[in-house]
């Protein structure tokens, strides 16, 4: 490539006033502090979640467990009720409805596990929060 | 790479970013500041994967680069010289800048950003190539482009 010289000088020239490089150094170690300090944050939440996660599937499998065991140990005739519905070819059997009992059993728990392990990590959140926040220098 | 590693080769490199970036900014300083603490940043949140320390400079401009189109992407170059003066600090540069600056600042971001990591940083056509992610004809192609009306407008 054909070398330019006109522009050679100028650029070579080129020394703009850019200030004190240690002052710079040190805000900018200030910010990388607060960058830190934002990833500890992040991977405390990140914990945090696992645990919830794992909790909620502990909490799951022996309360739903629990309640299979219980709603299957209860006799079918418990369940029958008989209806007969015209438009209907057949009618309920308790086995139906202690399916359709479990069915509706599960997704109750399951509602309530998701709502209390977020109402906790919320919660836990927010004190983990208000204390990293606390103990962060340069937040 | 650790905390200290990257502070150090920072160290030794910012000031040349900060001057790639204040011409690639035509001299608004604002801009420039803001473009080389976003690439900072940046690249230090992305430091923990990257091992090769010989490639480091070449792997910031990556980043000023990528930084510096997305600024550009809300501001469009000045087809004119005197409009594109007017966009520069005159009180507080001194003039040859100036003339520099709004001669930059007709250049579209591909072409100036060839010219700049050329005439300031020393890195050749491939090298740029690999900056810029594009083959080493197009940067010739830029460099000579960006070249003619460089000297076109600082006549």
């Amino acid at each position: 490539m054909k070398t330019d010289t006109s522009l050679d000088d100028i650029f070579s020239r080129f020394n703009p006033d850019l200030g004190n490089d240690t002052i710079y150094m040190d805000t900018f170690a200030q910010k990388l502090d607060a960058v830190d300090c934002m990833k500890q944050c992040t991977k405390h939440q990140i914990r945090a979640y696992r645990y919830a996660v794992a909790g909620a599937l502990l909490l799951g499998m022996l309360l739903g467990g629990t309640s299979v065991w219980y709603v299957l140990s209860l006799p079918v005739e418990t369940f029958d009720i008989g209806i007969h519905i015209s438009a209907c070819p057949s009618e309920f059997s308790g086995q139906h409805l202690r399916i359709i009992v479990l069915a509706l059993i599960s997704a109750l728990m399951t509602i309530g596990i998701v709502n209390l392990i977020g109402t906790i990590q919320d919660l836990l959140t927010d004190t983990r929060s208000r204390w990293q926040v606390m103990n962060c220098k340069a937040v | 790479m650790t905390r200290a590693e990257f502070t150090s080769l920072i160290g030794g490199e910012q000031k040349q970013l900060r001057r790639f970036l204040l011409a690639l900014c035509c001299g608004i300083r604002e801009d420039a500041e803001d473009l080389a603490q976003e690439t900072l940043i940046k690249a230090y949140l992305a430091s923990g994967k990257f091992t090769d320390t010989e490639k480091f400079t070449a792997w910031i401009y990556r980043i000023a680069y990528n930084c510096f189109i997305d600024h550009c992407r809300n501001h469009k170059p000045f087809a004119d010289m005197d409009e594109a003066k007017h966009t520069v600090d005159e009180q507080n540069e001194a003039p040859d800048y100036t003339k520099l600056y709004a001669a930059l600042h007709t250049l579209p971001p591909k072409e100036r950003t060839a010219i700049l990591l050329y005439y300031l940083k020393g890195y050749r056509v491939k090298e740029i190539a690999g900056i810029l992610k594009c083959s080493d004809n197009a940067v010739k192609k830029q460099m000579s482009r960006g070249r003619e009306q460089l000297k076109l407008k600082l006549q």
